[in-house]
Order: C-alpha cells, then sequence, then structure tokens
C-alpha cells in the first residue's frame, strides 16, 4: 500500500515533490479526462462512503483545494489517481478522527450521568464512542456501505470480498474460479455501483 | 462469506482495477458532454476556493508580524510559510526544543508562522546569553 503523503514538508525535496505548476498540469491533465473523471469521483466516493455528511464530490473538491492552497504535496513517480486515492484517504481519515463528521452517530452511545450534587442540576450527556480504533482503521463502516451497495448480487458482493482481502485482477479472477470475461464484467457492474455510494449520483 | 476484512485493501483494489478499466468500460452509460462541464466547474471553484485560503493564510501571517513584541529581531516577514515549515521540521530533531507531537502539515500557516517567531525568538535568545 502506498503511503500517505501527509505531511508536505516530509516530500519538501527537489526530488520528492512536483512544483506547483506541475501540480496544476497533472490535475487539469486529469480531470480533462472525462474517464479519468470518473475514476476519480469512483475512489472519492467510496472513501466517503459510511461517513455522514461527506459526498464523493465533496472530498474530491477538498483534495483539489488542498492541492491548489500547496497544502498537500504531490510525489513524482506516482499515478495521478494513486496520488488523489491516498490524499482524500488521508483527509478522510483526519476528518474521523477530528470527530468533525459524526458528533453523534450510530457509533456514538449517549450516557446520561447524574448531575453533580452541588452545582448544575441539568442531566449531563456525555458522547461514549464505541468506534475502536481497529474498526476505524480497517474501515468497517465504509466497507459496510459498500456491500450495502451491491447488495443482491452475489458475483459483486464476492468481488467486494476478495478485494478487500487484498486480491486483485488474475488473482482476484483465479480465487473466485471465473474467467476474464466474468472478471472484467462484474468488475464493470461493480464500479458503476459505486457511483450509487455518492447521494449526488443515486439513481432516482 | 467470510466478514468484511479491509476497506484499505479494498480501495487500493478499486483504484488499480479503475487504472487498469479501458476507458469505454468505464464510460459506459456516462455523459461525457456534462462530465467535462462538471470537471471543468469543479476546476475552477476549487481554484477559487484555494485561492481564498491563501490569502486568509498570507493575511493571518502578517497579522501575526504586527503583533510581535517591538523587541523582536525575528525576520519572519522575510520568510515564506514553507521556508518556516521546513526550519520547524529541522527544529523536531533538535534536542533543545519539544515540540507539541502535531503533524506541520496540517497546521495552518499562521501557526506555523508564530511557532517559527518562537524558536527564532527562543534562538536569539540563546545567543545573547551565550555572548
Amino acid at each position: 500500500m502506498i503511503e500517505e503523503p501527509d505531511d508536505p514538508t516530509e516530500q519538501d525535496t527537489a526530488y520528492g515533490r512536483l512544483p506547483a505548476e506541475d501540480v496544476d498540469k497533472e490535475i487539469r491533465t486529469l480531470l480533462g479526462s472525462p474517464a479519468n473523471f470518473v475514476r476519480v469521483q469512483r475512489i472519492a466516493a467510496t472513501l466517503a462512503a459510511g461517513v455522514t455528511g461527506l459526498t464523493g464530490d465533496d472530498l474530491l473538491n477538498e483534495a483539489v483545494v488542498r492541492f491548489y492552497a500547496g497544502r498537500r504535496a504531490w510525489p513524482r513517480g506516482v499515478h495521478p489517481l494513486v496520488v488523489f486515492k491516498t490524499v482524500m484517504h488521508s483527509l478522510v481519515s483526519d476528518m474521523r478522527k477530528r470527530g468533525v463528521l459524526n458528533p453523534v452517530d450510530e457509533t456514538v452511545a449517549l450516557a446520561t450521568a447524574g448531575a453533580d450534587e452541588t452545582s448544575d442540576t441539568r442531566c449531563q450527556v456525555h458522547g461514549a464512542s464505541t468506534l475502536t480504533p481497529e474498526d476505524d482503521l480497517s474501515g468497517r463502516e465504509q466497507l459496510a456501505a459498500v456491500y450495502a451497495a451491491v447488495a443482491g448480487d452475489e458475483d459483486l458482493e464476492l468481488l467486494v470480498m476478495v478485494w478487500a482481502d487484498g486480491l486483485r485482477g488474475d488473482e482476484a479472477a483465479k480465487e473466485l474460479d471465473w474467467d476474464k470475461k466474468k472478471y472484467e464484467a462484474a468488475r464493470k457492474r461493480l464500479t458503476r455501483r459505486l457511483d450509487a455510494l455518492d447521494p449526488d449520483r443515486r439513481p432516482k | 462469506m467470510t466478514k468484511p476484512s479491509n476497506f484499505n485493501s479494498f480501495v487500493d483494489a478499486l483504484t488499480q482495477e479503475l487504472i487498469d478499466m479501458p476507458d469505454e468500460h468505464v464510460l459506459d452509460g456516462r455523459n461525457v458532454a456534462q462530465l467535462q462541464t462538471d470537471a471543468q466547474a469543479l476546476l475552477k471553484s476549487a481554484r477559487a476556493e484555494a485561492g481564498r485560503r491563501r490569502l486568509a493564510a498570507a493575511k493571518a501571517g502578517i497579522g501575526a508580524v504586527r503583533n510581535q513584541a517591538p523587541s523582536s529581531n525575528v525576520p519572519v516577514s522575510g520568510v515564506s510559510a514553507a521556508e518556516a515549515r521546513r526550519f520547524i521540521a529541522e527544529a523536531q530533531n533538535d534536542p533543545r526544543y519539544t515540540l507539541a507531537a502535531r503533524k506541520l502539515g496540517e497546521m495552518p500557516d499562521e501557526e506555523v508562522m508564530r511557532l517559527y517567531s518562537q524558536i527564532k525568538r527562543l534562538e536569539d535568545a540563546g545567543k545573547e546569553r551565550d555572548e
């Protein structure tokens, strides 16, 4: 897995990161290709899945803003889609850590505690997160959202499973005992289904 | 079916598979003209927002310099946020300073400039004592 170039200073060498004008060219080239625009939208929709209040378009927009604002480094020699994937992944991870997106959600139990005897008589409410660091790292909620998007199509559920197990391409096809044609057809269907993860592109 | 395992692995596989897929499979059923319009709109609005954030950071940086104590002789105004970040990154490895465990890359420019100014002042004070 490619690590997130999270801290621009770590990449801030003449060799490690692209200068601003080259970053501009990379972004314009990527977004200038309709196919690549769809690709990056699907990655964004998937990363934003299961995160309340965040759409894929919000996430993609924020990543582009950060690049142009000089807040994120663009590493040399890495595919633009991988660069966007790692930066958007980092943004989602940071948002989740800060609890900006999910101040109260299904993973947070609201516990009422008895009022202090001496002062405030109002009930006090404390957020108690049931989301463990392990859950957060594994993206359990996000993966559950992906499974929900393909629910009812067993082939797609199996494909999600093997990709989540770290297999892809020929290796994944072999694991599923599928020929190349079936694998590519399922891959095409799966990636299209991911559009439904973004509320803005959900079929009406 | 086994339990969901690893979302990161899924996203890595998805990204690579999307790269491997032919454009016609990716674009199947999509309106290319609309995609081009949407992409250009995204580019335009993101560039405008980035400009606003850079301007806000620059204004905050100037404000921070103005608010410094008159005794300060640190030439912050001639230092860019990128230079200040590099300086702080080096200072993090300097045993003379204990810096809070924060990701420097996540710090707003104004905070970077403030921290830079503080470290420089400490350094200058140390030099004066040594002299």
